[in-house]
Protein backbone atom coordinates (compact mmCIF):
# COMPACT_ATOMS: atom_id res chain seq x y z
CA UNK A 1 0.00 0.00 0.00
CA UNK A 2 2.83 2.39 0.92
CA UNK A 3 4.63 1.67 -2.35
CA UNK A 4 1.52 2.43 -4.40
CA UNK A 5 0.82 5.67 -2.51
CA UNK A 6 4.44 6.71 -3.04
CA UNK A 7 4.15 5.86 -6.70
CA UNK A 8 1.10 8.10 -7.04
CA UNK A 9 2.79 10.92 -5.13
CA UNK A 10 5.86 10.66 -7.36
CA UNK A 11 3.75 10.88 -10.50
CA UNK A 12 2.19 14.05 -9.12
CA UNK A 13 5.55 15.56 -8.11
CA UNK A 14 7.03 14.73 -11.50
CA UNK A 15 3.97 16.19 -13.25
CA UNK A 16 3.26 12.92 -15.05
CA UNK A 17 -0.48 12.88 -14.30
CA UNK A 18 -3.29 13.80 -16.63
CA UNK A 19 -5.41 16.73 -15.45
CA UNK A 20 -8.18 14.31 -14.36
CA UNK A 21 -5.67 12.28 -12.32
CA UNK A 22 -4.26 15.47 -10.82
CA UNK A 23 -7.68 16.70 -9.73
CA UNK A 24 -8.51 13.31 -8.20
CA UNK A 25 -5.18 13.26 -6.36
CA UNK A 26 -5.69 16.77 -5.01
CA UNK A 27 -9.17 15.79 -3.78
CA UNK A 28 -7.68 12.75 -2.05
CA UNK A 29 -4.98 14.90 -0.45
CA UNK A 30 -7.66 16.94 1.27
CA UNK A 31 -9.57 13.87 2.44
CA UNK A 32 -6.74 11.50 3.41
CA UNK A 33 -4.47 12.75 6.20
CA UNK A 34 -2.01 9.88 5.83
CA UNK A 35 -1.63 10.56 2.12
CA UNK A 36 -1.25 14.26 2.79
CA UNK A 37 1.52 13.62 5.35
CA UNK A 38 3.34 11.28 3.02
CA UNK A 39 3.02 13.80 0.18
CA UNK A 40 4.38 16.66 2.30
CA UNK A 41 7.44 14.62 3.30
CA UNK A 42 8.05 13.54 -0.30
CA UNK A 43 7.61 17.06 -1.62
CA UNK A 44 10.13 18.46 0.88
CA UNK A 45 12.68 15.76 0.09
CA UNK A 46 12.23 16.05 -3.69
CA UNK A 47 12.53 19.84 -3.47
CA UNK A 48 15.71 19.55 -1.39
CA UNK A 49 17.17 17.03 -3.85
CA UNK A 50 16.65 19.50 -6.67
CA UNK A 51 18.23 22.33 -4.65
CA UNK A 52 21.24 20.20 -3.69
CA UNK A 53 21.72 18.95 -7.25
CA UNK A 54 21.35 22.43 -8.75
CA UNK A 55 23.83 23.82 -6.25
CA UNK A 56 26.33 21.09 -7.09
CA UNK A 57 26.10 21.90 -10.78
CA UNK A 58 26.51 25.59 -10.04
CA UNK A 59 29.50 24.87 -7.80
CA UNK A 60 31.15 22.89 -10.60
CA UNK A 61 30.72 25.90 -12.87
CA UNK A 62 32.09 28.30 -10.24
CA UNK A 63 35.16 26.12 -9.70
CA UNK A 64 35.95 26.34 -13.40
CA UNK A 65 35.53 30.10 -13.58
CA UNK A 66 38.11 32.75 -12.94
CA UNK A 67 37.20 35.78 -10.84
CA UNK A 68 37.43 37.96 -13.96
CA UNK A 69 34.94 35.80 -15.80
CA UNK A 70 32.49 35.95 -12.91
CA UNK A 71 32.80 39.71 -12.74
CA UNK A 72 32.35 40.09 -16.46
CA UNK A 73 29.19 37.99 -16.26
CA UNK A 74 27.73 40.01 -13.39
CA UNK A 75 28.96 43.26 -14.88
CA UNK A 76 31.39 44.92 -12.56
CA UNK A 77 35.15 45.08 -12.53
CA UNK A 78 37.42 45.06 -9.58
CA UNK A 79 40.52 43.71 -11.26
CA UNK A 80 43.40 44.78 -9.09
CA UNK A 81 41.79 43.79 -5.78
CA UNK A 82 40.57 40.48 -7.21
CA UNK A 83 43.98 39.58 -8.70
CA UNK A 84 45.61 40.00 -5.32
CA UNK A 85 42.87 37.96 -3.69
CA UNK A 86 43.23 35.09 -6.20
CA UNK A 87 46.98 35.13 -5.67
CA UNK A 88 46.43 34.83 -1.91
CA UNK A 89 43.83 32.08 -2.32
CA UNK A 90 46.12 30.24 -4.74
CA UNK A 91 49.00 30.40 -2.26
CA UNK A 92 46.86 29.10 0.59
CA UNK A 93 45.47 26.32 -1.61
CA UNK A 94 49.00 25.29 -2.62
CA UNK A 95 50.10 25.19 1.02
CA UNK A 96 47.04 23.14 1.96
CA UNK A 97 47.76 20.70 -0.86
CA UNK A 98 51.33 20.21 0.37
CA UNK A 99 50.04 19.65 3.91
CA UNK A 100 47.49 17.08 2.71
CA UNK A 101 50.08 15.18 0.65
CA UNK A 102 52.49 15.16 3.59
CA UNK A 103 49.73 13.94 5.90
CA UNK A 104 48.78 11.14 3.53
CA UNK A 105 52.45 10.14 3.15
CA UNK A 106 53.08 10.10 6.88
CA UNK A 107 49.90 8.22 7.81
CA UNK A 108 49.61 5.34 5.41
CA UNK A 109 51.13 2.41 7.31
CA UNK A 110 49.57 1.83 10.70
CA UNK A 111 46.11 0.91 11.98
CA UNK A 112 45.96 4.23 13.82
CA UNK A 113 46.82 6.04 10.66
CA UNK A 114 44.15 4.06 8.82
CA UNK A 115 41.59 5.26 11.35
CA UNK A 116 42.84 8.82 10.99
CA UNK A 117 42.54 8.60 7.24
CA UNK A 118 39.03 7.16 7.44
CA UNK A 119 38.04 9.79 9.97
CA UNK A 120 39.25 12.54 7.62
CA UNK A 121 37.32 10.97 4.78
CA UNK A 122 34.05 10.39 6.60
CA UNK A 123 33.82 13.11 9.19
CA UNK A 124 31.63 16.03 8.15
CA UNK A 125 31.17 19.07 10.34
CA UNK A 126 27.56 19.38 11.49
CA UNK A 127 26.10 22.81 10.99
CA UNK A 128 22.36 22.24 11.01
CA UNK A 129 20.52 24.71 13.16
CA UNK A 130 18.75 22.94 16.01
CA UNK A 131 15.03 23.30 16.11
CA UNK A 132 14.04 20.95 18.87
CA UNK A 133 13.87 20.92 22.63
CA UNK A 134 12.54 24.45 22.76
CA UNK A 135 9.96 25.91 25.00
CA UNK A 136 11.13 24.62 28.37
CA UNK A 137 12.16 28.06 29.57
CA UNK A 138 12.97 31.30 27.83
CA UNK A 139 16.32 31.56 29.58
CA UNK A 140 17.44 28.05 28.61
CA UNK A 141 16.44 28.69 25.00
CA UNK A 142 18.39 31.95 24.94
CA UNK A 143 21.49 30.19 26.30
CA UNK A 144 21.12 27.44 23.70
CA UNK A 145 20.92 30.07 20.94
CA UNK A 146 24.03 31.72 22.33
CA UNK A 147 25.86 28.39 22.52
CA UNK A 148 24.89 27.56 18.94
CA UNK A 149 26.09 30.97 17.81
CA UNK A 150 29.47 30.34 19.46
CA UNK A 151 29.60 26.91 17.85
CA UNK A 152 28.89 28.30 14.39
CA UNK A 153 31.49 31.02 14.91
CA UNK A 154 34.09 28.32 15.62
CA UNK A 155 34.52 29.20 19.29
CA UNK A 156 34.20 25.57 20.32
CA UNK A 157 35.74 26.02 23.77
CA UNK A 158 33.19 28.64 24.81
CA UNK A 159 30.33 26.77 23.14
CA UNK A 160 31.25 23.52 24.91
CA UNK A 161 31.48 25.28 28.23
CA UNK A 162 28.03 26.78 27.76
CA UNK A 163 26.44 23.54 26.55
CA UNK A 164 27.92 21.67 29.50
CA UNK A 165 26.35 24.16 31.90
CA UNK A 166 22.89 23.60 30.44
CA UNK A 167 20.58 20.79 31.45
CA UNK A 168 21.72 17.69 29.52
CA UNK A 169 19.11 17.03 26.85
CA UNK A 170 19.63 15.53 23.39
CA UNK A 171 20.50 18.86 21.80
CA UNK A 172 23.00 20.05 24.40
CA UNK A 173 24.72 16.66 24.62
CA UNK A 174 24.97 16.40 20.84
CA UNK A 175 26.35 19.85 20.18
CA UNK A 176 28.68 19.70 23.19
CA UNK A 177 30.08 16.45 21.78
CA UNK A 178 30.60 18.09 18.39
CA UNK A 179 32.50 20.92 20.07
CA UNK A 180 34.86 18.40 21.66
CA UNK A 181 35.32 16.60 18.36
CA UNK A 182 36.22 19.87 16.66
CA UNK A 183 38.65 20.53 19.53
CA UNK A 184 40.31 17.15 18.92
CA UNK A 185 39.06 15.77 22.24
CA UNK A 186 37.16 12.68 21.11
CA UNK A 187 37.08 11.03 24.54
CA UNK A 188 35.02 13.95 25.84
CA UNK A 189 32.75 13.67 22.83
CA UNK A 190 32.31 9.93 23.41
CA UNK A 191 31.08 10.42 26.98
CA UNK A 192 28.36 12.81 25.85
CA UNK A 193 27.32 10.86 22.77
CA UNK A 194 27.05 7.64 24.75
CA UNK A 195 24.69 9.37 27.19
CA UNK A 196 22.65 10.74 24.27
CA UNK A 197 22.33 7.39 22.54
CA UNK A 198 21.36 5.67 25.79
CA UNK A 199 18.30 7.92 25.87
CA UNK A 200 16.86 5.62 23.20
CA UNK A 201 16.09 5.59 19.51
CA UNK A 202 13.07 7.87 19.76
CA UNK A 203 15.34 10.64 20.97
CA UNK A 204 16.00 13.39 18.47
CA UNK A 205 19.64 13.20 17.31
CA UNK A 206 19.74 9.44 18.06
CA UNK A 207 20.83 8.50 14.55
CA UNK A 208 23.21 11.46 14.24
CA UNK A 209 24.49 10.73 17.75
CA UNK A 210 25.30 7.11 16.99
CA UNK A 211 27.09 8.04 13.76
CA UNK A 212 29.20 10.76 15.41
CA UNK A 213 29.91 8.41 18.31
CA UNK A 214 31.43 6.03 15.76
CA UNK A 215 33.37 8.96 14.30
CA UNK A 216 34.65 9.89 17.78
CA UNK A 217 35.80 6.31 18.35
CA UNK A 218 37.69 6.45 15.04
CA UNK A 219 39.29 9.69 16.11
CA UNK A 220 40.24 8.18 19.48
CA UNK A 221 41.65 5.09 17.72
CA UNK A 222 39.11 2.86 19.48
CA UNK A 223 38.76 0.50 16.53
CA UNK A 224 36.74 -2.26 18.18
CA UNK A 225 34.23 0.24 19.55
CA UNK A 226 33.96 1.99 16.20
CA UNK A 227 33.32 -1.30 14.40
CA UNK A 228 30.69 -2.31 16.96
CA UNK A 229 28.86 0.99 16.55
CA UNK A 230 29.03 0.85 12.77
CA UNK A 231 27.56 -2.66 12.84
CA UNK A 232 24.77 -1.37 15.06
CA UNK A 233 24.06 1.47 12.63
CA UNK A 234 23.91 -1.01 9.76
CA UNK A 235 21.60 -3.33 11.69
CA UNK A 236 19.23 -0.50 12.59
CA UNK A 237 19.05 0.37 8.88
CA UNK A 238 18.61 4.07 9.44
CA UNK A 239 19.84 7.13 7.58
CA UNK A 240 23.54 6.33 8.04
CA UNK A 241 23.31 2.58 7.39
CA UNK A 242 24.73 2.66 3.88
CA UNK A 243 27.58 4.96 4.83
CA UNK A 244 28.36 2.80 7.88
CA UNK A 245 28.44 -0.32 5.73
CA UNK A 246 30.82 1.34 3.30
CA UNK A 247 33.10 2.42 6.15
CA UNK A 248 33.03 -1.05 7.71
CA UNK A 249 34.22 -2.59 4.42
CA UNK A 250 37.20 -0.26 4.44
CA UNK A 251 38.07 -1.11 8.03
CA UNK A 252 38.40 -4.82 7.43
CA UNK B 1 38.99 25.87 -18.33
CA UNK B 2 36.66 28.90 -18.67
CA UNK B 3 32.92 29.35 -18.85
CA UNK B 4 30.80 28.12 -21.71
CA UNK B 5 27.86 30.22 -22.87
CA UNK B 6 25.54 27.83 -21.03
CA UNK B 7 27.58 28.29 -17.84
CA UNK B 8 27.44 32.07 -18.18
CA UNK B 9 23.68 31.93 -18.63
CA UNK B 10 23.31 29.86 -15.47
CA UNK B 11 25.55 32.19 -13.41
CA UNK B 12 23.76 35.20 -14.76
CA UNK B 13 20.32 33.72 -14.08
CA UNK B 14 21.22 32.81 -10.48
CA UNK B 15 22.71 36.25 -9.92
CA UNK B 16 19.57 38.00 -11.12
CA UNK B 17 17.03 35.72 -9.39
CA UNK B 18 18.83 35.71 -6.06
CA UNK B 19 19.39 39.48 -6.27
CA UNK B 20 15.65 40.06 -6.58
CA UNK B 21 15.02 37.91 -3.50
CA UNK B 22 17.85 39.47 -1.53
CA UNK B 23 16.75 43.03 -2.23
CA UNK B 24 13.16 42.19 -1.42
CA UNK B 25 14.05 40.29 1.77
CA UNK B 26 16.46 42.88 3.16
CA UNK B 27 14.35 45.78 1.99
CA UNK B 28 11.29 44.45 3.84
CA UNK B 29 13.26 44.14 7.06
CA UNK B 30 15.16 47.35 6.71
CA UNK B 31 13.38 50.08 4.77
CA UNK B 32 15.97 52.70 5.71
CA UNK B 33 18.77 50.98 3.78
CA UNK B 34 19.47 52.60 0.43
CA UNK B 35 19.03 50.41 -2.64
CA UNK B 36 22.56 51.32 -3.76
CA UNK B 37 24.02 50.09 -0.43
CA UNK B 38 22.20 46.79 -0.68
CA UNK B 39 22.98 46.28 -4.39
CA UNK B 40 26.69 46.94 -3.85
CA UNK B 41 26.77 44.60 -0.84
CA UNK B 42 24.98 41.91 -2.86
CA UNK B 43 27.44 42.19 -5.75
CA UNK B 44 30.41 41.88 -3.41
CA UNK B 45 28.72 38.94 -1.73
CA UNK B 46 28.18 37.12 -5.02
CA UNK B 47 31.85 37.44 -5.97
CA UNK B 48 32.82 36.29 -2.46
CA UNK B 49 30.49 33.30 -2.83
CA UNK B 50 32.22 32.23 -6.04
CA UNK B 51 35.64 32.67 -4.44
CA UNK B 52 34.64 30.63 -1.40
CA UNK B 53 33.28 27.84 -3.58
CA UNK B 54 36.46 27.80 -5.67
CA UNK B 55 38.69 27.79 -2.56
CA UNK B 56 36.68 25.07 -0.80
CA UNK B 57 35.73 27.37 2.06
CA UNK B 58 32.00 26.98 1.42
CA UNK B 59 32.13 23.20 1.68
CA UNK B 60 34.26 23.30 4.81
CA UNK B 61 32.10 25.71 6.76
CA UNK B 62 28.55 25.62 5.49
CA UNK B 63 25.83 23.04 5.47
CA UNK B 64 23.27 25.23 3.80
CA UNK B 65 22.28 25.98 0.24
CA UNK B 66 24.35 28.32 -1.91
CA UNK B 67 21.56 30.88 -1.77
CA UNK B 68 21.41 30.87 2.02
CA UNK B 69 25.20 31.12 2.21
CA UNK B 70 25.09 34.02 -0.25
CA UNK B 71 22.47 35.80 1.84
CA UNK B 72 24.59 35.32 4.96
CA UNK B 73 27.60 36.86 3.21
CA UNK B 74 25.34 39.62 1.89
CA UNK B 75 24.20 40.52 5.40
CA UNK B 76 27.80 40.69 6.60
CA UNK B 77 28.80 42.84 3.62
CA UNK B 78 25.88 45.16 4.35
CA UNK B 79 26.93 45.48 7.99
CA UNK B 80 30.55 46.21 6.95
CA UNK B 81 29.45 48.78 4.42
CA UNK B 82 27.22 50.57 6.90
CA UNK B 83 29.96 50.62 9.55
CA UNK B 84 32.43 52.08 7.02
CA UNK B 85 29.97 54.84 6.26
CA UNK B 86 29.40 55.49 9.95
CA UNK B 87 25.71 54.99 9.41
CA UNK B 88 23.52 55.00 12.46
CA UNK B 89 21.76 51.69 12.06
CA UNK B 90 20.68 48.92 14.37
CA UNK B 91 23.47 46.42 13.61
CA UNK B 92 22.34 43.79 16.18
CA UNK B 93 19.01 43.65 14.37
CA UNK B 94 20.76 43.04 11.07
CA UNK B 95 22.87 40.33 12.70
CA UNK B 96 19.69 38.72 14.02
CA UNK B 97 18.55 38.35 10.42
CA UNK B 98 21.38 35.87 9.92
CA UNK B 99 19.60 33.47 12.25
CA UNK B 100 16.33 33.88 10.38
CA UNK B 101 17.82 32.70 7.10
CA UNK B 102 17.82 29.01 7.96
CA UNK B 103 14.32 27.61 8.04
CA UNK B 104 12.86 24.14 7.72
CA UNK B 105 13.83 23.86 4.05
CA UNK B 106 17.49 24.46 4.89
CA UNK B 107 17.42 21.68 7.46
CA UNK B 108 15.94 19.29 4.94
CA UNK B 109 18.64 20.47 2.49
CA UNK B 110 21.33 19.58 5.02
CA UNK B 111 19.92 16.09 5.58
CA UNK B 112 19.59 15.43 1.85
CA UNK B 113 23.12 16.72 1.17
CA UNK B 114 24.42 14.09 3.63
CA UNK B 115 22.81 11.16 1.87
CA UNK B 116 25.14 8.43 0.76
CA UNK B 117 24.96 5.75 -1.90
CA UNK B 118 22.86 3.90 -2.90
CA UNK B 119 20.01 6.15 -1.70
CA UNK B 120 21.68 9.29 -3.03
CA UNK B 121 22.20 7.74 -6.47
CA UNK B 122 18.64 6.44 -6.78
CA UNK B 123 16.82 9.49 -5.42
CA UNK B 124 18.89 12.01 -7.35
CA UNK B 125 18.47 10.00 -10.56
CA UNK B 126 14.72 9.92 -10.00
CA UNK B 127 13.90 13.43 -8.77
CA UNK B 128 16.66 15.50 -10.40
CA UNK B 129 17.68 13.65 -13.55
CA UNK B 130 14.07 12.43 -13.92
CA UNK B 131 15.08 9.00 -15.18
CA UNK B 132 12.44 6.28 -15.25
CA UNK B 133 12.71 3.33 -12.89
CA UNK B 134 13.74 1.16 -15.83
CA UNK B 135 16.54 3.56 -16.79
CA UNK B 136 17.75 3.72 -13.18
CA UNK B 137 17.72 -0.10 -12.96
CA UNK B 138 19.88 -0.23 -16.08
CA UNK B 139 22.29 2.52 -15.01
CA UNK B 140 22.76 1.34 -11.44
CA UNK B 141 22.69 -2.35 -12.34
CA UNK B 142 19.62 -3.38 -10.38
CA UNK B 143 17.67 -6.48 -11.42
CA UNK B 144 14.62 -4.57 -12.66
CA UNK B 145 12.37 -1.53 -12.12
CA UNK B 146 10.47 -3.26 -9.31
CA UNK B 147 13.65 -3.58 -7.26
CA UNK B 148 14.48 0.09 -7.84
CA UNK B 149 10.94 1.08 -6.86
CA UNK B 150 11.23 -0.85 -3.62
CA UNK B 151 14.69 0.51 -2.85
CA UNK B 152 13.58 4.06 -3.66
CA UNK B 153 10.65 3.72 -1.28
CA UNK B 154 12.97 2.39 1.44
CA UNK B 155 15.34 5.32 0.91
CA UNK B 156 12.53 7.90 1.06
CA UNK B 157 11.23 6.36 4.30
CA UNK B 158 14.71 6.48 5.84
CA UNK B 159 15.11 10.16 5.07
CA UNK B 160 11.54 10.95 6.16
CA UNK B 161 12.04 8.97 9.35
CA UNK B 162 15.13 11.01 10.19
CA UNK B 163 13.31 14.26 9.43
CA UNK B 164 10.50 13.22 11.77
CA UNK B 165 12.88 12.18 14.55
CA UNK B 166 14.68 15.50 14.19
CA UNK B 167 11.36 17.33 14.44
CA UNK B 168 11.78 18.83 10.97
CA UNK B 169 8.45 17.34 9.84
CA UNK B 170 5.53 16.37 12.04
CA UNK B 171 5.40 12.93 13.60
Amino acid sequence: MGLEKQDRIDRYIREEMTSAEREAFERDLKADQALSGLYEESRLIAHAIRDVAADRELMAIMRNASADEIRSVIGKERRSRQRWLWWAIGSVAALLLVAVVMRITLYTSSSSSQMDTLYQAYYEPFRMRPGLSRGASGEADALKEKAYGLYMAGDYASAAELYDRLSPDAETLFYAALCYLEREKPEQAIVRLETLVEMGDQTPYYQMGTWYWAMACLKAHQKAEAISLLRRIVAEDGFYADKAAELLRKMR
Amino acid sequence: MGLTDENKRMISWCYREWKKEFLSWLGKCYEELSREDVEDAYQEAFVALCENVASGKYEKRASCSLKTYLFQIGINKTIDRLREKGRDIDVPRLEDLLFDVSGRDERVYDVVARMSSPCRDILFAFYWDRFSLEEIACQLEYKDAAVVKSQKYRCMRKVADLLRKMGIVNQ
